[in-house]
């Protein structure tokens, strides 16, 4: 296939998807000049460049749909749901030759003259004060085909007689070049722009990129720890490290696509479901410009495809149904992304009859995937998780939509392939959630570096909660054990513990331990703590995958190559989960409560630190993250001290003074908060972190000029630092 | 499978007139591996030991940006751990690079077809499935070791089996 055709494809392709997306949108506006203009402008190019290339089916098909298009763009048909149909299989039509010419380079043998007709008796002006049943029109048109042109004639203000359809067409389109000859030209401006900015780059050589960059990184890692000690290095060392990390933001930049390439084909196929099954729908959809790396957009394109349709198969309800149950009868489906720290979460709600326990459990037990007994035992939460089994189905009637057995344990194992989960909630009667969460990339991932008898691994941070550090004499008498399960009392409630070393079989070690670690965990609503002998740094890890019989152990997803170039294999938490029989908690929700409660009592929890010598507050929801960090990265822009931070410039409230202290110690670290202020993120020293605690809020401002606010917190009236007061990097500053 | 590598390398023992095998020390015994079937040498590289991995993996090695699930000569046959350093042999399989951990890699031998024989019917079955026959050299035997079969997958295979 020569370069030519290729382009052609891609850019056909595009403008169906295009116009697929208006198509639908204009079911609802069907009044939208410029829904309608862009919907003729895409067909207008199919058309103009088929002819060039000498496709005379795609010419024809693409031709009734311009004058069809062209009708209803000057206002002289309306588009109702039968003319978007027909417009829409067009498209279908339109496609399939375009996937014959990508396979044979030919456009197949087939017959549109039945498309054809259908669209012709479309263009029936008075089909639109009487809409025939489609055959009848058909048949209809070709009786009265010199009845036709009169009454197209007077329906053309231009009393000229159009003798032909091209003809017409033509005119059309100049009237609309003469009366809007702006949009055209801005409109074919924008095109070119586009065209020449963007560049389209194979994916398989971004995959290379990205696993250059990745070594690059492992590079900067060791030679950040070589030099560390000498001083002539450090300078070159930080700034390989700068580019290090701009480098590797462009190139995950390079391959990250909005969601709206995933979303878009979800308007025609909930329309047409809907259709299908006699329910009605509304499609809601938000954060489409929330961007995911490329091939992950590709891997939950399915599960997410399936998703919709259960949600419109078995969540919403029809339409007398919903009335009865006093519900609006068109039902809403939302679609939404965004973004959640170093992952992200699309959800699909509907408002549909929500799921009912018992009956999944009945299903289950019917299908014999679990037990009676095991059954009877299972909080509600992990009955909603049997759903994920595989060979669970509870639709009534196999149909065409869904309901073949294979399903949302699909959807599961799709999504955990790449290291996503999903979650499920559901109320009776009032619909269904169901959480993706994606990670942003794949190749590199934040994690905390531990030690479990002198072996290293790295626990990624994306489960971990917090941690506990018990001495040698606490652990005999924190530890508590119930016959063979260790547990340990966080904060009043029961947390098991898993030994990391024992799960791993590691021999014991002959020496005693001085302490160990808990991390608490959460892996997939399954809550635990995992014991270990020691932390090292947290580090960006570049994720390396282990071969086929390193992955049957089960317990790690990947090894990685530290800064000090050792190795270290990364845990896998919720499979530890599984394997220690650590089952699905309900906690998550209890505390979730628990703070709600609070807050509407006018509580909420805040993170106690220890700044300046003085304890402050910063409400927790704000904080994002807490680091320690050499106090050497600590630099300044003009007065303000800022830090480079994951790539990114972050501001800083150098509360602890360590900008007074540097110099002293550049080895130091320093501990900063990293938290949220709107939309923007900055950083705080502190000197320590103290504790987690509910605080009562106060009405009465402080007397400091940091101190927004002050909270009742432990009994003692504490400042809140205020995140706002912190100044905004800007450009006119002079780089110091 | 096995049999269908064995019969291979003996088409290669049959076309050519005479065979570069890079000999390594394991132990006592000296094996014989075809010079065109390793990627790379590596000498006295750093393995990390994986916990519950089967028992015939040496651990990991870092190769080239990836990391290298190594199988252990000395693990396979069963031997006390090696005292010394270690030279790592590099492979590419049907599942992607391994490495195979040996006492030492000493020299590259020709070895004519002439003198090459099966498996001899009274070696030990678990032995059988790992070696590929052996050549007779004058100053002792040359176990024939047969990469496909020493895959970690294949290995996975050949011991579930058993």
């Amino acid at each position: 296939m020569d370069e030519l055709t290729r382009e052609f494809l891609i850019e056909s392709q595009e403008g169906l998807d295009r116009m697929e997306r208006c198509l639908t949108e204009l079911e609802e506006r069907p009044e939208d000049k410029e829904l309608l203009a862009e919907i003729f402008r895409s067909v207008h190019t199919i058309k103009g460049t088929t002819g060039f290339l000498g496709y005379s089916r795609l010419e024809s098909l693409s031709h009734v749909g311009e004058n069809l298009l062209g009708l209803l763009r000057d206002g002289k048909l309306v588009a109702n749901a039968e003319i978007i149909s027909a417009l829409l299989a067009v498209m279908d039509d339109l496609r399939a030759i375009l996937h014959a010419i990508e396979a044979t380079g030919e456009e197949g043998q087939g017959d549109d003259s039945v498309m054809i007709a259908r669209l012709h008796a479309l263009q029936e002006p008075s089909h639109v004060v009487s809409p025939l049943p489609e055959e009848v029109a058909v048949a209809a048109t070709r009786k009265r085909r010199s009845s036709r042109r009169t009454v197209r004639r007077t329906s053309i203000p231009t009393p000229e007689p159009a003798v032909a359809l091209e003809k017409s067409a033509a005119q059309q389109e100049s009237a609309l070049a003469v009366q809007e000859p702006n949009i055209e030209v801005n409109a074919s401006r924008q095109q070119s722009n586009a065209a020449d900015s963007t560049l389209r780059v194979d994916v398989d050589l971004l995959n290379r990129m990205m696993n250059l960059v990745g070594e690059l990184v492992l590079t900067r890692n060791q030679i950040l720890q070589a030099t560390s000690t000498d001083a002539g290095f450090t300078l070159l060392s930080r700034r390989l490290d700068m580019v290090t990390a701009d480098l590797r933001e462009a190139v995950m930049k390079a391959r990250m696509q909005p969601v709206s390439h995933v979303f878009s084909k979800f308007p025609r196929m909930v329309r047409d479901l809907a259709q299908m099954l006699g329910k009605r729908v509304r499609l809601q959809m938000d954060g489409q410009e929330t961007e995911l790396d490329k091939s992950l957009l590709e891997a939950i394109k399915d599960p997410l495809t399936h998703t919709v349709r259960n949600a419109i198969d078995h969540g919403i309800e029809m339409p007398h149904v919903r009335e009865s149950a006093g519900k609006d009868p068109e039902g809403t489906l939302r679609l939404r992304a965004y973004q959640e720290g170093s992952h992200v979460i699309i959800e699909v709600t509907d408002d549909g009859g929500g799921m009912r326990v018992e009956r999944i459990r009945d299903k289950a037990i019917e299908r014999k995937l679990i037990s009676r007994e095991k059954a009877a035992q299972l909080s509600e939460r992990e009955l909603l998780q049997l759903i994920f089994l595989p060979g669970f189905s509870t639709a009534e009637a196999i149909t065409n939509v869904s309901g073949r057995g294979v399903g949302m344990d699909v959807v599961r194992t799709n999504v955990e392939k790449i290291g996503g989960k999903v979650e499920i909630d559901s109320r009776p009667g009032r619909g269904t959630t169901l959480r993706l969460r994606i990670p942003l990339t794949l190749a590199i991932i934040p994690a905390l570096i531990v030690h479990s008898r002198d072996q290293n691994f790295a626990l990624p941070q994306g489960a971990l909660h917090e941690l506990v550090y018990l001495s040698h004499e606490q652990m005999k008498t924190q530890i508590e054990w119930l016959e063979n399960a260790p547990l340990y009392r966080l904060r009043g409630k029961l947390l098991p513990v898993v030994f990391l070393d024992r799960m791993l079989e590691q021999p014991a070690s002959s020496e005693e331990v001085p302490g160990c670690f808990i991390a608490v965990l959460n892996a997939d609503g399954r809550r635990f703590g995992l014991a270990m002998d020691g932390l090292a740094d947290p580090e960006e890890i570049v994720v390396k995958p282990l071969s086929a019989v390193l992955k049957q152990i089960g317990l790690f997803s990947g090894a990685t190559v530290l800064g000090n170039g050792e190795m270290a294999l990364i845990l896998d938490p919720s499979a530890i989960a599984i394997r220690a029989e650590v089952g699905l908690s309900s906690e998550e929700e209890d505390e979730h409560r628990v703070i709600k409660a609070g807050s509407e009592a006018g509580k909420s929890e805040f993170l106690l630190v220890e700044t300046g010598g003085e304890q402050a507050a910063l409400p927790l929801e704000e904080v994002l993250r807490i680091e320690r960090i050499p106090r050497s990265r600590l630099e300044r822009i003009g007065k303000a001290p800022v830090l480079r931070f994951e790539g990114s410039l972050l501001p800083l409230e150098d509360n602890a003074e360590v900008r007074l202290q540097s110099g002293q110690d550049d080895d130091a670290q320093m501990t900063v908060v990293v938290c949220r202020d709107g939309s923007r993120h900055v950083g705080i020293t502190v000197s320590h972190v103290l504790d987690v605690a509910p605080g009562q809020q106060l009405e009465e401002a402080g007397t400091r000029a940091m101190a927004a606010g002050v909270t009742l917190l432990k009994e003692r009236v504490t400042s809140v630092l205020s995140l706002s007061g912190i100044p905004v990097i800007e450009n006119s500053m002079e780089v110091a | 499978m096995p049999v269908a590598a064995s019969v291979a390398l003996e088409t290669i023992t049959q076309t050519e007139t005479g065979i570069e095998m890079c000999s390594v020390r394991v132990g006592e015994t000296l094996f014989g591996i075809p010079v065109m079937s390793i990627l790379e040498i590596l000498g006295a590289p750093a393995t990390h030991s994986v916990p519950l991995a089967p028992f015939y993996i040496g651990g990991l090695v870092h190769y080239r940006g990836e990391v290298l699930t190594a199988v252990s000569m000395r693990r396979l046959l069963e031997l006390p751990p090696a005292s010394g350093v270690q030279d790592i042999l590099v492979f590419e399989g049907a599942g992607g690079y391994f490495g195979l951990l040996v006492d030492a890699v000493s020299e590259v031998l020709m070895v004519s077809p002439a003198d090459y024989e099966q498996n001899p019917s009274t070696l030990h079955d678990r032995k059988k499935v790992l070696f590929a026959g052996a050549y007779k050299l004058k100053s002792g035997l040359l176990v024939m070791l047969d990469p496909d079969r020493l895959e970690p997958m294949q290995l996975s295979a050949t011991f579930s089996a058993h």
